[in-house]
């Protein structure tokens, strides 16, 4: 049998996680304890609360007016945003800055396969000069699959999917895989942004995707999404 | 003024991008968030720096919220106070020791900000205050100051097993104060 370690050890050891006071191996290994147990999850999120708790004795300050328009700058401003964005939605250059939200949990690609149903949208993607072509269809399971009907990611890049909504800034919905026909299951909160009017689009990035989550590469294949 | 409630749909708006709701957000809770910074690194532009990247960070990960299953103003403040000690932790590395500097407040928070209230306010502080003085004010120290093991045996001048003996049973004693 393997070593269970002492309940009231354990939890004094994930407190010491939470606040950052375990070394390097140690904290390794409560890492990968804890990718692997949600008990030990919810221990962790409970020391969180009690420990946070703590902060009630600050007192909260303002900041200066400046951070905010500091950090306004960093995630809107121009100089972030590459501007094709704004462009193709006829928006003022910076107005709609190429920041993507984080996908935190990569949306899961999984082989395609086909489906019985009928889609519910639908979108073609080419860009002018681009040699890149793809179909999406949008299924009513929430899946997204994608077909390349011509081109490839330039060399030494990858292709970036990213969705447009209205203003709000491009969703990033992961780096596609270098095959023929792929697909992606959208989680509920983006697959129901798509809708006819949201844009699909696909820019070359570097090697493992955009950086931060912010477009950098050129839009080489976008349409618009449409009723099937 | 901002309940907990409101702050939570804040972040899930923020979370499909909607600026308006992060620009809420952060009137609501930047003023609890920067009191944490200015606590830890004891420096008014390091917290303005350290604020705008955990602002950054809440805009790039407001999608992973309900997924970890704490209050919206622990995750805020977690956010915050790890932030704040990942760059303390970088500067004492950078100069080999912190240079203390008192900050000041220089402006009261706004009505909305002290309005947040926590659901566990006041207990903490009375298990803080049932340990001994030296060991709650280690815990204190560990929290919200990113002072390590090392740190607090210096600073009680005990070896640094025994700190870490000493903290963690006063971690378990105020676990168990917590949810009597």
């Amino acid at each position: 049998m393997s070593e269970t370690p002492e309940p009231n050890a354990q939890s004094a050891e994930i407190a010491e996680y939470a606040m950052g006071l375990l070394g390097g191996a140690e904290r390794a290994a409560l890492e990968a304890r804890l990718a692997s147990d949600p008990a030990l999850r919810a221990e962790l999120a409970d020391w969180q609360e009690r420990l946070a708790a703590m902060t009630d004795e600050v007192a909260p300050v303002n900041p200066p007016e400046r951070v905010f328009a500091g950090l306004e700058q960093r995630l809107f401003g121009e100089e972030i945003g590459t501007g094709f964005f704004a462009r193709l939605l006829g928006a003022r250059r910076g107005a709609v800055a190429g920041v993507a939200l984080s996908f935190a949990v990569l949306v899961g690609l999984i082989l395609w396969l086909p489906s019985a149903q009928s889609p519910l949208y639908v979108s073609q993607l080419a860009a002018d000069g681009s040699p890149l072509e793809m179909s999406a269809e949008f299924g009513r399971d929430g899946g997204l699959q994608l077909t390349r009907i011509a081109g490839a990611a330039p060399e030494g890049r990858v292709l970036e999917l990213w969705l447009i909504v209205g203003e709000t800034p491009p969703i990033s919905l992961g780096v596609l895989p270098d095959t023929p026909k792929m697909a992606l299951f959208l989680p509920d909160e983006f697959a129901a942004l798509i809708a006819p009017g949201a844009v699909l689009a696909i820019t070359d990035e570097p090697a493992g995707g955009a950086p931060g989550g912010i477009a950098t590469g050129e839009v080489r294949a976008l349409g618009e999404v449409q009723a099937f | 003024m901002a309940q907990l409630r409101e702050i939570e749909e804040m972040i899930a708006r923020t979370a499909r991008g909607d600026r308006n709701a992060f620009s809420q957000l952060y009137s609501a809770t930047s003023a609890k968030l920067f009191g944490v910074c200015l606590r830890v690194l004891k420096d008014r532009g390091e917290a303005e720096d350290a604020l705008q990247d955990i602002f950054v960070k809440i805009w790039q990960n407001a999608d992973r919220y309900t997924s970890g299953g704490l209050s919206p103003m622990t995750w805020l403040i977690t956010i915050a106070r790890n932030g704040a000690i990942d760059r303390l932790r970088k500067r004492r590395m950078d100069t080999g020791a912190a240079d203390v500097i008192e900050a000041m407040p220089d402006s009261a928070p706004g009505p909305e900000s002290s309005a947040i209230a926590r659901g566990e306010a006041g207990r903490i502080v009375f298990c803080l205050g049932t340990l001994e003085e030296e060991r709650a004010e280690a815990v204190r120290r560990a929290y919200l100051e990113g002072e390590t093991y090392a740190d607090l045996a210096a600073r009680f001048d005990v070896p640094i097993n025994t700190m870490r003996t000493w903290l963690r049973r006063s971690l378990q004693k105020l676990k168990d104060c917590m949810s009597q």
